[in-house]
C-alpha cells in the first residue's frame, strides 16, 4: 500500500445547530487524485477549511504526512506543504499576477526586515530566486504573458488558473483544489483537466472538489461523496456512479 | 492623458525624484532663508514623516488609525524627558524616541491586533486618549499639564541646530531616512506579505504568511517612525505638552495621508506638505477665517473625484512593467 499523505478520522464540524461535516473519515494516498463530491451545501468546502486550519474541527483528527495537524494555525499548516485554491477566488488585488505567485512562495524564503533594509546577499538571492521560480510557474500554467497584469484584471478563467499557480509556488506536497472549473467553459475545463493530470504526473497529490462530473469521473482515482455533511459513499468513479445513494442524493428522492 | 503622464513619470521616476529632492534641498535658499517660510518647511517635514509612518499602518497594512498622535507624543516625551532630566541629546534621544514609540506600538499590537478592522480603529482612538491622560497624570515624570519646557535644540556631537534652516536640513535628512525605510521594507518579502494580508487575510495565511506577526512588524515600524517625528518636534519647538498630541492631531495626520493617497510614498509627502502649506497660504491672502469651509469643500471634492486620494493606487513600478510589455507588443494594460 502506498504512503498516506493526508487523512481524517471522524472529522465533524458544527456551526451552532448545523452540522456541516459529520464524522467524515478519509485518506489521500501519495500521488493520487482524490475527489470530494456532493450537492451544494454538502460540507465539501468546510472539510477543506478543517484541513487547512481555517476551522478547528469540533471533533475528529486530521493527519498530514503522519503528523497530527488538528488545531494548528492556517499559516503553519500551509508551511508544512499544503497548497490550496479557493472556491470564491481570493487573489491579492493590488498585486500583479507575478507578485501573487511570489507570495505563494513565502514559506520558502527567510529574509526579514533587516535583509530588506540592507539588501543583504540573502535578500538579493531570495528575490532573484522567487521571481525566477514564479516566472517558471506562470509559464507552466500558461499565464506568463499576463505576469504584470493586476490579478483582478484577468478574466475569470485565468484568475482560477492563477489561484493554482499561486498554490504551486510553495512546492506543496498536497494540493487542495476547490471547484477549479467553476465558471469555465467546456474548452477551458478540458484544458484544466489535462493540466490537473499533468500535475499528477509531476508527483503532486491532489484533493479535489468539483461539480463537473465529467471532469471528476475522468481523473479521480478515488471519490468520497458527502450529502448534508454525511459521507454517503466512496469508491472509484465506476463504483460511485452506480451507487443508488449517490444517484438519490443528486437527483432527489422522487427520482 | 493622465495615464500618459503617469507613464512618463514612471519612465523617468529617478529623475523626477532627483529634481524633487534637489528642490527640497534648495528650498531654504529659494525662500531667501526667510525664517517664517523655512519654519513652515520644518513642520511640513515633520508631518511628512508622520504621514509616511501612518501610511505604513493604514495605507499598506490596512489598519485605519485614529490615534497616531499617541506615537508622535510618546516619541516627543521620550526625547523631551531624556533631555530635561539627563541632558541627553541627538542621536541618543532620537533612538530612544523610536524605541519607546516602537515598544508601545508592539504592546498595542500584541494586545489588540487580533481584533478586526473597525474595532481596532476604535482601540487606536482610545489608546491615544489613554496616552494623553497618562501624560497629564504622571506628573513626576512628565510635569503633567505644564508640559516640559526648555528642551535643548538638537546637538549632534557639538553641532547645534540652532536656526530654522539647520533644523530644516535635519528634518529633511530624517524624511529621506523614513522614505528609505518604508520603500525598502515594502519592496521585499515582508512588504509583499503585508500587502497580501491587507488584500485578503485568509488567502495570505493560506500562503504561510503569519498575519499577526506581519501586522505586528508593520505596527512597530510605523510607531517607531512616528516617534522619530516626535523627537524632532520636541528638540525643534523646545516645549511639549500633552494636548499637542491628542485626537485633533491624529485627525490631522490621517487627513494628510488620505488626501495624498494611502499606500503611496509620494502621496504621503504630498499630503503632508500641502496641508501644512495651505493654512499659511490662506493666512497670507487673508482667508484664514474661511479655513474650515475651504477644507470642507476640498475634502468633498476629493471624495467625489478621487476617493482613493490624489496619488492613491498609483504604482509606478507596476506601470513601468506594464508599459514594458506594451512596447514589446505583449499584452494589454491592466490598470486597476
Ligand atoms: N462559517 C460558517 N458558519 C455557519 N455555517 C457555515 C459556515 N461555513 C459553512 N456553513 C454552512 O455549512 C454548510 C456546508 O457549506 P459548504 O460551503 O462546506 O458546502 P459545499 O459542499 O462546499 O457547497 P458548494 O458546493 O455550494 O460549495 C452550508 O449549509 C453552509 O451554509
Ligand atoms: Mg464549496
Amino acid at each position: 500500500m502506498s504512503e498516506i499523505v493526508l487523512s481524517g478520522k471522524g472529522v465533524t464540524q458544527r456551526f451552532g445547530g448545523l452540522t456541516a461535516v459529520q464524522d467524515v473519515t478519509f485518506e489521500v494516498p501519495k500521488g493520487e487524485i482524490v475527489s470530494i463530491i456532493g450537492p451544494n451545501g454538502a460540507g465539501k468546502s468546510t472539510l477543506f477549511n478543517c484541513v487547512t486550519g481555517i476551522y478547528t474541527p469540533t471533533e475528529g483528527q486530521i493527519f498530514f504526512l503522519g503528523q497530527e495537524i488538528t488545531g494548528k494555525k492556517v499559516h503553519e499548516i500551509s508551511a508544512l506543504g499544503i497548497g490550496r485554491t479557493f472556491q470564491n477566488i481570493r487573489l491579492f488585488s493590488e498585486m500583479t499576477a507575478l507578485e501573487n505567485v511570489i507570495v505563494g512562495s513565502h514559506a520558502k524564503a527567510k529574509s526579514g526586515i533587516a535583509d530588506a533594509l540592507l539588501h543583504t546577499p540573502r535578500y538579493r538571492r531570495e528575490e532573484e530566486e522567487a521571481v525566477k521560480k514564479a516566472e517558471e510557474i506562470l509559464k507552466l500554467t500558461g499565464l506568463y504573458e499576463y505576469r504584470y497584469h493586476y490579478a483582478t484584471a484577468l478574466s475569470y478563467g485565468l484568475q482560477r488558473r492563477l489561484e493554482i499557480a499561486r498554490a504551486l509556488a510553495s512546492d506543496p506536497v498536497l494540493l487542495l483544489l476547490d471547484e477549479p472549473a467553476a465558471g469555465m467553459n467546456e474548452q477551458e475545463t478540458h484544458s484544466l483537466t489535462e493540466f490537473i493530470r499533468e500535475l499528477k504526473g509531476m508527483g503532486y497529490t491532489i484533493l479535489l472538489i468539483e461539480h463537473d462530473m465529467k471532469l471528476i469521473m475522468n481523473i479521480s482515482d478515488y471519490i468520497y461523496v458527502l450529502d448534508r455533511g454525511i459521507p454517503i459513499a466512496e469508491g472509484t468513479a465506476d463504483e460511485v456512479r452506480q451507487n443508488p445513494l449517490v444517484i438519490e442524493a443528486y437527483l432527489g428522492k422522487e427520482a | 492623458m493622465i495615464r500618459k503622464l503617469i507613464s512618463l513619470w514612471a519612465k523617468y521616476e529617478k529623475w523626477v525624484t532627483l529634481v524633487l529632492v534637489a528642490l527640497a534641498v534648495l528650498f531654504p535658499v529659494i525662500s531667501g532663508f526667510n525664517r517664517y517660510v523655512v519654519n513652515i518647511g520644518v513642520m511640513a517635514g515633520i508631518y511628512a514623516i508622520l504621514t509616511l509612518s501612518l501610511n505604513m499602518m493604514t495605507g499598506y497594512t490596512g489598519v485605519v488609525t485614529l490615534g497616531h498622535a499617541a506615537f508622535y507624543g510618546l516619541g516627543a516625551y521620550a526625547a523631551g524627558i531624556l533631555n530635561w532630566r539627563l541632558g541627553l541629546n541627538v542621536p541618543l534621544t532620537f533612538i530612544a524616541a523610536m524605541v519607546v514609540s516602537g515598544l508601545f506600538g508592539l504592546l498595542l499590537g500584541l494586545t489588540t491586533l487580533q481584533l478586526s478592522g473597525r474595532y481596532l480603529t476604535i482601540v487606536t482612538l482610545s489608546f491615544c486618549e489613554i496616552i494623553r491622560i497618562l501624560l497629564i497624570n504622571l506628573e513626576w515624570l512628565t510635569r503633567g499639564p505644564l508640559g516640559i519646557t526648555n528642551i535643548k535644540k538638537a546637538n549632534l556631537f557639538g553641532f547645534v541646530f540652532n536656526t530654522a534652516t539647520k533644523n530644516y536640513y535635519l528634518v529633511l535628512a530624517m524624511v529621506l531616512l523614513s522614505v528609505f525605510i518604508v520603500h525598502r521594507v515594502m519592496n521585499s518579502r515582508t512588504g509583499r506579505a503585508i500587502i497580501a494580508l491587507k488584500n485578503d487575510e485568509t488567502a495570505a495565511s493560506s500562503m504561510s504568511v503569519n498575519v499577526f506577526a506581519y501586522k505586528l512588524r508593520a505596527f512597530c515600524i510605523s510607531s517607531a517612525i512616528a516617534g522619530l517625528a516626535g523627537a524632532l518636534y520636541a528638540h525643534y519647538i523646545g516645549y511639549i505638552d500633552p494636548n499637542s498630541f491628542g485626537f485633533t492631531q491624529s485627525i490631522q495626520i490621517l487627513s494628510m495621508g488620505i488626501l495624498g493617497g494611502l499606500g503611496n510614498i509620494f502621496g504621503s509627502i504630498f499630503g503632508a506638505v500641502s496641508l501644512s502649506v495651505l493654512p499659511e497660504l490662506l493666512r497670507s491672502i487673508g482667508l484664514e477665517d474661511f479655513r474650515q469651509v475651504i477644507y470642507g469643500v476640498l475634502l468633498a471634492l476629493l471624495v467625489l473625484i478621487r476617493p482613493m486620494g490624489i496619488f492613491g493606487k498609483i504604482n509606478l513600478r507596476h506601470r513601468r512593467l506594464q508599459d514594458s510589455l506594451q512596447l514589446a507588443g505583449e499584452g494589454e494594460e491592466a490598470e486597476a
